[in-house]
């Protein structure tokens, strides 16, 4: 598994600095439970699939959806989305490979998170 | 623009979404809780005071829509505006959410100014909407203490007129039963026979029929006669009895009929008898006279309120002005003279009978509060086309010209704090304007002041 650099878009930054009006230490806060927090997301989205429970796909799709938009991963945003209209239409087939493409890009977003942690430092 | 700050709730199962939007509205000055789930979020909206609901539609559990949904049946959250929270590829849900009550939506990923934006706004009308509820609320409580006060004056007027007419059936019929068993005993003493007796009868009973009205001076003239002629014939309670006697219309010459026919033994007694008899007829006829004034007011009072019948009725407008008069005797006292000048061809008109008095009751009430006691009140009615036209003037010291475009406002009062509500002018106005679609207008110089009220005959069908 080979991980890619993932680019955060600028923009998207921005704007998440405005909504916490500038302040470093919140915005490291907020990243760090978004890093706590995701690998939980990413497993139920396997779980979801293999229990056969589209709405479970569909929901924790949805949440990775919007913190991936907030920070910037567009890509992974766009994979989610996709996933998305799996769990809503109810077809789950080849939403294992999805996930874990997921799961792949996460990686390098979380590592371009860690990276922004340590610039925030 | 002022800052405007309130309560927030923010509702998202996604902690990230919770902090990001907490972290935001607290540095704008917002007092903000958080809740992960619809169900918390419920709980804590019906324990805590919010201005608004930020609320994400997919969770898990109990979703955006079931949250909305439950807040609008909830009289108590209904007024909780709330912000859905949608993703952009989902606007079709913000929009179900908007049908369903919600305030706004906020698309994700958040932006600050669209963010501060909305929730300022929101948060706004949340306040003017509170603080017309709190006028309306308010306003409602003191349209309700006013008829509480119309009722207690009323109630207190009716209070006194029943209470003077209920004292002289109680102390007359006690008089009347003592008298009687004083006469029963005169009677056993006496042992007339029925021709004397059938002459004495008589004598009492053209004395009731015919009441002697005499000057103090006159009468007192004849009292003195007949008590030296009593004492002549060796009456000892002479000056006891001659008032009685005199009180019957009786003088020395009727008492020397009666001498004549019963003897010098008997006279006392049989004058006390005739005395007493002559008592009991007159007291009678004043327990009965106000026995029937406490029924009229009871009467007055069914007809006034029209106590278990329909609001509108066909009405007679004289004969509630003058059921008004009647509620109203002890509030404008002796001092008040009432001119009536009523036009007698008025026919019936349709009307909320029950209202129609109140606005008698509060002109009438002001009118007698601006004389104080002393002065004349008018009552003049005319029919003009098909109106009927009700003026009631006093010769009150009238109201200033700057204030009478005001009089008919709410909540306007010349009265002290406490006194007055500032409320019976205007639900006048609003019982002849808004419901029998009329006129009430005011015409005041010192000394003269006309309130006209004009309805139509029929009320509109509107």
């Amino acid at each position: 598994m080979s991980n890619e650099a993932v680019q955060l878009d600028s923009n998207a930054l921005a704007n998440l600095r405005e909504m916490v009006g500038g302040d470093d230490a919140i915005l490291s806060e907020i990243v760090t439970t978004f890093l706590s927090d995701a690998p939980r997301m990413l497993a139920a989205l396997h779980s979801g699939i293999d229990a056969g429970n589209p709405d479970q796909v569909r929901l924790n799709a949805h949440s990775l959806k919007g913190n991936a938009g907030d920070f910037g991963a567009l890509h992974m945003a766009k994979l989610c989305l996709q996933l998305e209209m799996m769990g809503k239409t109810g077809d789950l087939n080849g939403a294992h490979s999805l996930a874990a493409q997921i799961a792949r890009e996460y990686q390098g977003v979380a590592q371009a998170l860690e990276d922004l942690l340590a610039s925030l430092e | 623009m002022e800052e405007v700050a309130g309560r927030v709730l923010v509702v998202d199962d996604n902690r990230t979404n919770r902090l990001m939007l907490s972290a935001n509205l607290s540095k704008q000055g917002h007092d903000v809780a958080t809740a992960e789930d619809g169900r918390v979020a419920l709980e804590m909206l019906s324990t805590g005071e919010f201005d608004l609901v930020l609320l994400d539609i997919m969770m898990p559990g109990m979703n955006g829509y079931q949250v909305l949904e439950s807040m609008k049946a909830d009289a108590d959250l209904r007024n909780i505006p709330v912000i859905v929270i949608s993703a952009l590829d989902e606007l079709d849900a913000a929009v179900r959410c908007i049908e369903m009550g919600a305030e706004d939506f906020l698309t994700k990923p958040f932006n600050a100014v669209f963010l501060k934006a909305r929730l300022e706004s929101c948060v706004r009308r949340k306040r003017l909407r509170d603080l017309e509820q709190a006028y309306l609320h308010q306003e409602m409580m003191l349209r309700q203490s006013e008829k509480l006060a119309t009722l207690g004056r009323l109630s207190a007027g009716m209070a006194h007129e029943l209470n003077n007419p209920a004292a002289a059936v109680q102390s007359g019929s006690k008089q009347i039963r003592q008298q009687f068993e004083k006469n029963l005993r005169l009677g056993q003493r006496l042992r007339l026979d029925a021709g004397t007796l059938g002459g004495l009868v008589n004598a009492v009973m053209t004395a009731v029929a015919t009441p002697q009205v005499l000057d103090s001076l006159t009468r007192s003239d004849y009292e003195q006669e007949l008590a030296d002629w009593l004492e002549g014939n060796g009456i000892e309670n002479a000056w006891e009895l001659a008032p009685d006697v005199t009180a019957m219309g009786l003088r020395v010459a009727d008492g020397q009929r009666i001498l004549e026919q019963v003897g010098p033994d008997a006279l006392a007694d049989t004058l006390a008898w005739m005395a007493g008899s002559y008592a009991i007829l007159s007291v009678s006829k004043e327990v009965q006279e106000a026995a029937q004034r406490m029924s009229e007011l009871v009467k007055a009072l069914k007809t006034y309120t029209y106590m278990d019948r329909a609001p509108v009725q066909n009405v007679n407008i004289h004969e509630g002005l003058e059921n008004t008069l009647v509620m109203m005797r002890s509030r404008l006292g002796h001092g008040i003279q009432i001119n009536r000048d009523y036009d007698e061809s008025i026919p019936v008109v349709e009307a909320f009978s029950s209202e129609l008095n109140q606005v008698w009751t509060n002109l009438v009430d002001n009118a007698a509060a601006a004389m104080n006691g002393h002065g004349q009140l008018s009552i003049r009615t005319r029919l003009a086309h098909d109106r009927v036209v009700v003026e009631i003037c006093d010769t009150g010291p009238g109201i200033p010209p700057d204030i009478q475009p005001k009089i008919f406002d709410p909540f306007f009062t010349t009265k002290p704090i406490g006194e007055g509500t500032g409320l019976g002018l205007n639900i006048s106005y609003n019982i002849i304007v808004q419901k029998h679609k009329g006129e009430i207008t005011v015409d005041s110089e010192p000394g003269r002041t006309c309130f006209t009220v004009s309805i139509p005959l029929r009320l509109s069908q509107s």
